[in-house]
């Protein structure tokens, strides 16, 4: 169905290294293999809606290291949030974490971000794209959900609005902090796999981001967290946080992470961290910080017949 | 086992108990106890459960995965897909050897095994597919090829896989399907669903 021509979109003048479409994700279809996917910082991306009013879970844009330009065919309201990328509005420079008014056939621009990674834009409505399994984010693992954007593509902007918050500015504690970035992590499922030695060098390094990181997982550079128990370990379910640990050193885990893995994970950080860590760059250094949790595995008391 | 703040790992046996686990868990998560618990994902000795922990806890959430009885329940009839299978693999001959078998052997031992599908994971609706009776391993190759095509029918350990899609993989390919394992525009996308009872069929 064609849709009226009167209907504004976001035409793509430059997308950048990568801009993907993102929101909360596909929830509940784990075990058929599909991961739950969505924005890598959650926090920016929940504000970044709030600020212009939108329904929490509109889709946004995912701007991975700015250089984005795009043209709006109609008059709209945006927020940028996350990565601090100076934004022009038609030449206008703009701040960040603010609504900002955009009239029709006006230019958005965004430049390289001075702290941070990922920078996300929220118009007002939502982004019209199809659904893919209940979600408009894009998966990169498992390339379901939107393609990342390319020059020339249009985006349907969508209606999906409340009201305006009472405020048009969000203060955030965003921005480079004069020491690594700290990962509340919890211990498990599998730290019985690595020696108590490697659980001390765990928590005790000041880890670098490497180059090869990407929504699926994180790599983190450093010494050999040497294991207790050698092999790899049947395949089993991993969280988005999880740090697995092959020999080529420890991988987080960030939102388009695979629902299985054969490797131990040997903590899990909690989504906060997640969405500090989404905004660390290459050569970024990051440290662990133990975090209690409510919980003591157990033995359940079965039973068992010996097989 | 803890794993992070939103899940826990619930270790078991073997497959067989952890098939179980995943059917009660799948049962429990329908009742009020079970309200909170968002993902169930099912692998070879363990499922992870995933829960909103502004709903429920952990530690409601590991008693649950304790409750659960490990008895192996035979379900009576169920449905089994047929999935219409060409035996004619890069691999088909190393396996033969691998398992003692001739050609005509091998097709006729794999075409009559009851499949069932123990787990998924690897990729959206690639499916770990078991057998009762074959417990033979048959060894991953040792260089993962870079590209197998979708539809390839191939095995690994005790498991036969059919990839879903184009994708590196280790595991030796016997056979091909047409059939489409994964859709994002079908009402149900994924063919293979835990507990699945598979049959492959020579094609005619």
């Amino acid at each position: 169905m064609r849709r009226p021509a009167t209907t504004p979109v976001l035409r793509i003048v430059e997308p950048g290294i990568l801009t993907t479409v993102q929101d909360q994700g596909r929830r509940g279809l784990a075990a058929m293999g599909v991961t739950v996917s969505g924005a890598a910082d959650r926090s920016a991306y929940a504000l970044a809606n709030r600020l212009v009013g939108n329904s929490p879970g509109c889709a946004v844009l995912e701007v991975t290291f700015g250089g984005f330009e795009a043209v709006t065919t109609g008059a709209t309201w945006i927020a940028t949030t996350g990565a601090t990328a100076p934004l022009w509005v038609d030449g206008v420079r703009h701040g960040a974490n603010s609504r900002v008014q955009v009239p029709a056939g006006a230019t958005i621009r965004l430049g390289q971000p001075t702290w941070g990674l990922r920078t996300y834009l929220a118009v007002r409505g939502g982004l019209d794209v199809p659904q893919v399994l209940g979600s408009r984010s894009r998966d990169t693992l498992a390339g379901i959900g939107p393609a990342p954007l390319e020059r020339g593509d249009e985006v349907t902007l969508g209606t999906d609005w409340g009201r305006f918050p009472p405020v048009d500015h969000a203060p955030v504690p965003n921005g480079p902090s004069h020491g690594p970035i700290e990962l509340p992590l919890v211990l498990g499922p599998r730290d019985d796999w690595f020696t108590e030695a490697a659980l001390s060098t765990l928590v005790a390094t000041r880890w670098t981001v490497g180059a090869a990181s990407n929504r699926i997982g994180v790599r983190l550079l450093g010494p050999q967290l040497a294991r207790a128990v050698p092999g790899e370990l049947p395949s089993e379910g991993v969280p988005v946080g999880a740090v697995q640990v092959p020999t080529s050193g420890p991988i987080v885990f960030l939102d388009d992470h695979p629902v299985t893995g054969g490797y131990p994970v040997i903590g899990v950080v909690t989504r906060e961290g997640l969405d500090s860590l989404a905004q660390a760059r290459a050569g970024d250094t990051v440290v662990f910080r133990p975090a209690r949790v409510d919980f003591v595995a157990y033995e359940a008391d079965r039973q068992r017949t010996p097989v | 086992m803890p794993a992070g703040t939103a899940a826990v790992l619930a270790e078991v046996a073997d497959l067989e108990e952890m098939m179980a686990l995943y059917r009660g868990l799948q049962q429990a998560r329908d009742t009020p106890e079970g309200h909170g618990i968002t993902e169930l994902v099912p692998a070879v000795r363990t499922v992870l459960i995933e829960f909103d922990a502004a709903i429920t806890t952990a530690r409601r959430v590991a008693a649950i995965a304790a409750e659960q009885s490990l008895a192996t329940v035979s379900d009576g009839a169920v449905d089994v897909l047929t999935i219409q299978a060409v035996y004619d693999g890069v691999d088909l001959d190393a396996t033969c050897a691998e398992l003692g078998m001739t050609r005509a052997a091998f097709v006729q031992w794999h075409t009559g095994l009851s499949w069932r599908v123990a787990f998924t994971g690897f990729a959206p609706g690639f499916g770990y597919l078991v057998a009762p009776g074959h417990t033979a391993s048959i060894p991953r190759l040792s260089e993962p090829r870079t590209r197998v095509p979708a539809g390839s029918i191939a095995m690994a350990d005790h498991f036969t896989g059919i990839y879903p899609s184009d994708s590196p993989g280790g595991w030796r390919i016997v056979g091909h399907t047409d059939h489409l394992l994964f859709d994002v525009d079908r009402p149900e996308p994924v063919t293979l669903t835990p507990g699945t009872a598979v049959r492959f069929e020579v094609r005619p």
